[in-house]
């Protein structure tokens, strides 16, 4: 079973399909998902709601604090402060 | 000549929503505002006179300045930056902070020996500006031009003028939930607008119910908490061309188109424009989109505005024109890539305007980028017309200055591309490509 970074990569896979499989092979715990990844702000949404369904939670846009995405290990961190779906 | 302030925020929507709306999820990113703030200086090509002003939120790059002066781009800027917090709750517009600022905190030049002020958009503010300086306005009233640029005016006009029946005003969560339901079932994925948005943000794209009751979810919590909920939606339309046509009411009512842009958006933000070849001129020529411009601009002058307007328009993959997808009542990057092009056309050439989403590593500033690009022998200059002009240096390099721990910061590189037929489009953009790799900085169109 793959591990939440691992999960949260191939969910960028999906977001990004511009990467190629090097491309994604460089992403690890400690890329910046704002400076390295720099998504759109509709990717950044798409890339919020799958992780949502992925990881069955909800997350709270009002109080998301952006210094979440300065790395991939730190969203996995996010990710499991977050509220499961009831 | 009349001497005349350029100035004016390129977030304009942001300043008319209404605070107590509800809102599209979003995330807020302080380097992201700070580089649409930064695009500011983009208005430089407004200029025509060199004793004209362009007041911009940072100050702008003096090498950078330079060589626009080089090109013949001469005009009179701020000697120093207006400060700004990133807060979301009381950000104010540029004209809002130049009353607060005496003129001498901004510039050494002196307000009064002006007498145009050319605001990118009407914002909070620029009225008073106005007054304290003694500069008459010339310009719509403020809550007009905060009605024109609804998305919901938009949509009535396209139906009353055109009738068009694509769009349909949800007022509450419960509504979206209803209208989308039905949508779908009809297999229709649709657009959700709000009233205020602006180049990809504002606009989400639903084609499945689970996105769809994801979205009834946030705006219902919204709800509770009293905000107010009114979006625009619409069909997702197969889309052939994107396009805009620049035009300019004049306070006597009368409508005169400036150009036709030829768009390419990219998840429905702005991606890059050129002016529009004789082939789709041709083609709105002979379909009668004039005579319908024409009527737009009269309807719009008799609910009292006049100024700009950008023009959203597509054509569907069956040809249909619709000629009203959105009303912009300000100036437009489409005006931006007009004016370029008139100073293109003295070298008979023209430009395609564009930008690239960099990550830049931290030792890097737009000097280093200008200087590469300039060996590389693809930086457009007076001599050799042909390759990029950097539009902005400060889109490039303005959140070096915020960086904490990261390695790298986002910067934009807008540009106007110089060259010849598609082909040598292509190879132009590769070798830009080549220097970004060779430079370590990653991009993302």
């Amino acid at each position: 079973m793959k591990n939440m970074e691992e999960r949260l990569i191939q969910i960028i896979g999906k977001i990004r399909p511009d990467y190629t499989d090097d491309d994604l092979k460089r992403v690890n715990g400690s890329t910046s998902i704002i400076n390295e990844i720099n998504l759109s702000s509709l990717q950044m949404i798409n890339f919020m709601f799958k992780i949502e369904d992925e990881f069955n939670v909800e997350i709270d846009f009002d109080n998301l604090d952006i210094s979440k995405m300065n790395s991939i290990s730190g969203l996995c961190d996010f990710i499991k402060s977050c509220n499961p779906i009831a | 000549m009349s001497r005349t302030i350029f100035t004016g925020n390129f977030d304009a929507e942001f300043f008319w929503r209404d605070d107590n709306s509800s809102k599209l999820p979003s995330i807020s990113n302080c380097q992201g505002h700070r580089l649409v703030s930064a695009m500011q200086e983009l208005q430089f090509v407004f200029c025509s006179n060199p004793s004209d002003l362009l007041i911009t939120q940072y100050k702008m790059d003096s090498f950078h300045k330079h060589y626009l002066d080089t090109l013949g781009f001469q005009f009179v800027s701020n000697d120093r930056s207006i400060e700004f917090e990133c807060q979301e709750n009381e950000i104010k517009s540029i004209f809002n902070h130049l009353c607060k600022n005496t003129n001498s905190e901004i510039t050494s030049a002196s307000y009064n020996a002006f007498t145009v002020i050319s605001p990118y958009a009407i914002l909070p503010g620029y009225f008073d500006f106005c007054k304290i300086n003694k500069i008459s306005p010339v310009a719509a009233n403020e809550n007009i031009v905060k009605k024109v640029n609804s998305k919901i005016y938009s949509n009535r006009l396209s139906s009353e003028l055109f009738g068009n029946k694509n769009g349909y005003v949800v007022c509450s969560s419960k509504e979206l939930k209803d209208v989308g339901c039905k949508l779908l079932s009809e297999n229709k994925q649709f657009l959700v607008k709000d009233e205020y948005g602006v180049s990809g943000n504002g606009n989400i794209l639903i084609n499945n119910y689970n996105f769809l009751n994801r979205i009834v979810k946030f705006l219902a919590y919204q709800e509770k908490k009293g905000r107010q909920t009114r979006f625009l939606l619409e069909g997702f339309l197969a889309k052939s061309i994107d396009f805009s046509c620049q035009f300019n009411i004049s306070p006597l009512g009368d409508v005169q188109v400036l150009s036709i842009q030829q768009m390419e958006n990219n998840d429905f933000s702005f991606s890059s424009i050129k002016s529009a070849e004789d082939d789709l001129l041709n083609f709105l020529e002979r379909s009668d989109y004039y005579t319908q411009v024409e009527i737009l601009g009269k309807q719009l002058y008799s609910d009292d505005y006049f100024g700009h307007i950008c023009l959203d328009s597509m054509i569907e993959e069956n040809g249909n024109i619709v000629p009203v997808v959105e009303i912009n009542a300000r100036k437009s990057m489409g005006l931006v890539n007009y004016y370029l092009d008139k100073y293109l056309s003295r070298a008979n050439c023209k430009g395609q305007l564009g930008y690239y989403s960099l990550q830049i590593p931290k030792h890097l500033r737009f000097k280093d980028m200008f200087s590469k690009l300039k060996n590389e022998g693809i930086l457009f200059t007076k001599d050799r017309p042909f390759g990029y002009i950097p539009l902005s240096a400060n889109c490039f390099s303005i959140n070096v200055d915020y960086l904490e721990n990261e390695s790298r910061y986002q910067g934009r590189f807008f540009y106007t591309m110089v060259a010849g037929d598609d082909e040598d489009k292509d190879e132009l953009d590769l070798r830009l490509k080549k220097v970004f790799s060779e430079m370590g900085i990653l991009c993302n169109k």
